[in-house]
């Protein structure tokens, strides 16, 4: 449906460099970075918002690369919903049927189509300068809309809604857009928010692609280091293929040894660096049988400071190295991991991602 | 304590200003009182000035306008070449003294091609046209760095979204740009024409000023003055001041009315 290739573009000392994405009809992907990544730029280039000379922007099968915005049929929602201050809810979600030569019962059917879809019919007199965040989302989202486009480009549609009604409003927005079987790219820096929405994601980083794929391959397989740290990874560390057999690798430092799944075809002798995600590192209960999984990296340690949020905390353990570990609130209180507490911890084998050969 | 120093400090500044104005306009007030007429100004004469100022400043205006809103928005928003050499060619009247440009504007009248236009189109020098150019030359720096400052107010994200919509970049301008910087555009065609209401330096090079012809407010204040007919200036400044004043006070009210401010 949406295909980018090869596509470099240059805006003052930033520059998006061969970007590389493919994107089916009704897919919902995001685009993940952080402030100044280049997503934005990303999405203005698709737009035609943005004059593409190197690459290749391809929708529906057309080349669109030198087709100005107007022509391209991709609706567009910023990242403050840019509502037209001089005019009323009505006028501004009909702006772009005046752009174009519709009938007037054309218009009539979607507006009310949209209008019901969005739940925003009682909003329609009202100045656009008097409505909450959500109901200016939804004002935004219908004003893209109500054009039919083929591709939507939704940038940080929930960095202006309040932290409560977020999370409530990801779902409603996804199903609203499943329904209408559109496409989307919805550019975030939030990963709760990317987990919860996205059917494929990519990162970008520095205005560079630097992994696209399912959520399960992004967030449970970092393939770059600058993917890891962008997940807030900080298990990350350096050392020597010791061993390698067809299923399992042996890597080792003068302080550990870790025994990793052979998932990258590696070579004895390659010296690598690799990540361990911290809610992939358990407790071990003494007593307890242990799981396979976990058995091949046990390590003895000691909790030295513990963070907490809403529903979980961070444990930091200080063993051959130190760890970093995510529990939910309830592991916590059963284990008392207590600042000074002694544990044993296992690895999660699948947990290990190794990046690349540093040489 | 300090904060009560500050806001002595500073309402100090403002007060000693404000009171200086209002006593200049009222030291007007006894001076026509007691003054004798010397040129026997006429209400014929006065209303020709008035009438004569406020058509040639609305021409000139609107002019000015018709210029500053594409060149500020394309100052505004765009990049092209040499365009740092032109923003400065385009604000070089707001530096130069009136009267340099109306000297300007005269040697140029005197070139082949100043005489082509004035032979074969219509007469400018020392004519009531030369009163509505002289003040365009005047305020035309000014009237395009308002405007390019009320484009460049307005978020170009807005034209982004009319872009995608479907709209041409003119449509978008049309409908977007326009009504939104509506206000700000008002307010700067008013300081415009109040400052071609007071506009004399440029005018009386390039228009001369003759009685009953090209005789603005400015050069009926001049030539009262030149003849010492206190009186006359004095009556004079009175009605520049009724107009400059409601001036100053509808372009406040314009933005007091309404609290839907867009720039």
């Amino acid at each position: 449906m949406l295909a980018i290739r090869g596509l470099t573009f240059k805006i003052g000392n930033f520059a998006l460099k061969d970007v590389n994405l493919e994107i089916d009809k009704g897919e919902y992907f995001v685009l993940l970075g952080r402030s100044g990544s280049g997503k934005t730029t990303l999405i203005k280039c698709i737009s035609g918002l943005y004059r593409v000379v190197m690459g290749n922007i391809l929708l529906n099968g057309r080349d669109v690369t030198g087709t100005p915005s107007e022509y391209r049929n991709t609706g567009y929602l910023p990242q403050n919903f840019a509502l037209f201050p001089h005019l009323d809810v009505k006028d501004n979600i009909l702006f772009g049927m005046k752009t174009r030569p519709y009938d007037v019962t054309e218009i009539e059917k979607r507006m009310d189509r949209m209008t019901g879809l969005l739940s925003i019919r009682d909003l329609l007199k009202r100045d656009v300068g008097n409505l909450s965040g959500g109901e200016k989302q939804k004002v935004a989202l219908a004003r893209a809309l109500i054009v039919y486009p083929d591709l939507l480009l939704l940038d940080e549609p929930f960095s202006s809604i309040d932290q409560g009604v977020k999370a409530g409003l990801w779902f409603e927005l996804k199903e609203i857009l499943k329904g209408l079987n559109i496409t989307v790219i919805h550019i975030t820096h939030n990963l709760d928010e990317a987990h919860a929405v996205a059917d494929r994601l990519a990162v970008l980083i520095n205005g560079r692609i630097e992994q696209s794929g399912t959520k399960e391959e992004i967030f449970l397989k970092p393939r770059t280091e600058e993917v890891a740290l962008y997940q807030g990874i900080r298990n990350i560390y350096s050392g020597t293929l010791t061993s390698v057999d067809s299923e399992k690798i042996v890597i080792e430092d003068n302080e550990f040894r870790i025994i990793a799944l052979n998932e990258n075809n590696m070579k004895p002798g390659q010296k690598i660096r690799f990540c361990i995600r911290p809610q992939d590192i358990k407790i071990i209960k003494e007593g307890a049988p242990i799981r396979e999984e976990l058995r091949d990296n046990l390590f003895n340690g000691e909790v030295v400071s513990s963070f907490f949020y809403n529903d979980f905390c961070i444990v930091r353990l200080k063993s051959v190295v130190d760890f970093e570990m995510r529990f939910p609130l309830y592991v916590y209180h059963r284990y008392g991991l207590h600042v000074g507490k002694q544990i044993t911890i296992g690895i999660w084998q699948k947990g290990i991602s190794i990046f690349k050969d540093t040489g | 304590m300090k904060d009560k120093i500050f806001f002595i400090c500073f309402y100090s500044f403002l007060a000693a200003l404000t009171i200086f104005f209002i006593a200049l306009i009222l030291s007007v007030i006894p001076q026509m009182l007691e003054a004798t007429p010397v040129r026997g100004l006429g209400n014929r004469e006065i209303l020709f000035a008035v009438k004569l100022t406020l058509l040639t400043a609305t021409a000139s205006s609107l002019i000015a306008m018709l210029f500053s809103i594409p060149i500020g928005y394309m100052l505004a928003r765009y990049n092209f070449f040499m365009k740092n050499f032109i923003d400065a060619v385009l604000y070089l009247p707001l530096v130069i003294s009136p009267i340099a440009l109306g000297a300007m504007l005269l040697i140029f009248f005197n070139t082949p091609m100043g005489r082509f236009f004035e032979n074969n189109l219509f007469r400018v020098v020392f004519e009531v046209p030369a009163i509505i150019l002289a003040q365009f030359i005047v305020i035309v720096g000014l009237s395009i760095s308002l405007a390019r400052a009320v484009f460049e107010y307005i978020d170009p994200v807005y034209e982004d979204i009319a872009r995608t919509l479907g709209a041409t970049k003119f449509y978008a301008f049309r409908k977007v740009i326009l009504p939104m910087g509506g206000k700000g555009l008002v307010s700067a065609f008013l300081l415009t024409w109040a400052r071609a209401v007071g506009e004399f330096g440029a005018t009386v090079t390039l228009a001369g000023a003759t009685t009953m012809k090209t005789e603005t407010l400015p050069v009926a204040i001049y030539l009262s003055f030149a003849s010492a007919d206190i009186y006359s200036v004095c009556v004079l400044i009175l009605i520049s001041l009724s107009i400059s004043l409601s001036i100053l006070f509808s372009i406040r009210k314009l933005y007091a009315r309404n609290q839907r401010t867009y720039i």
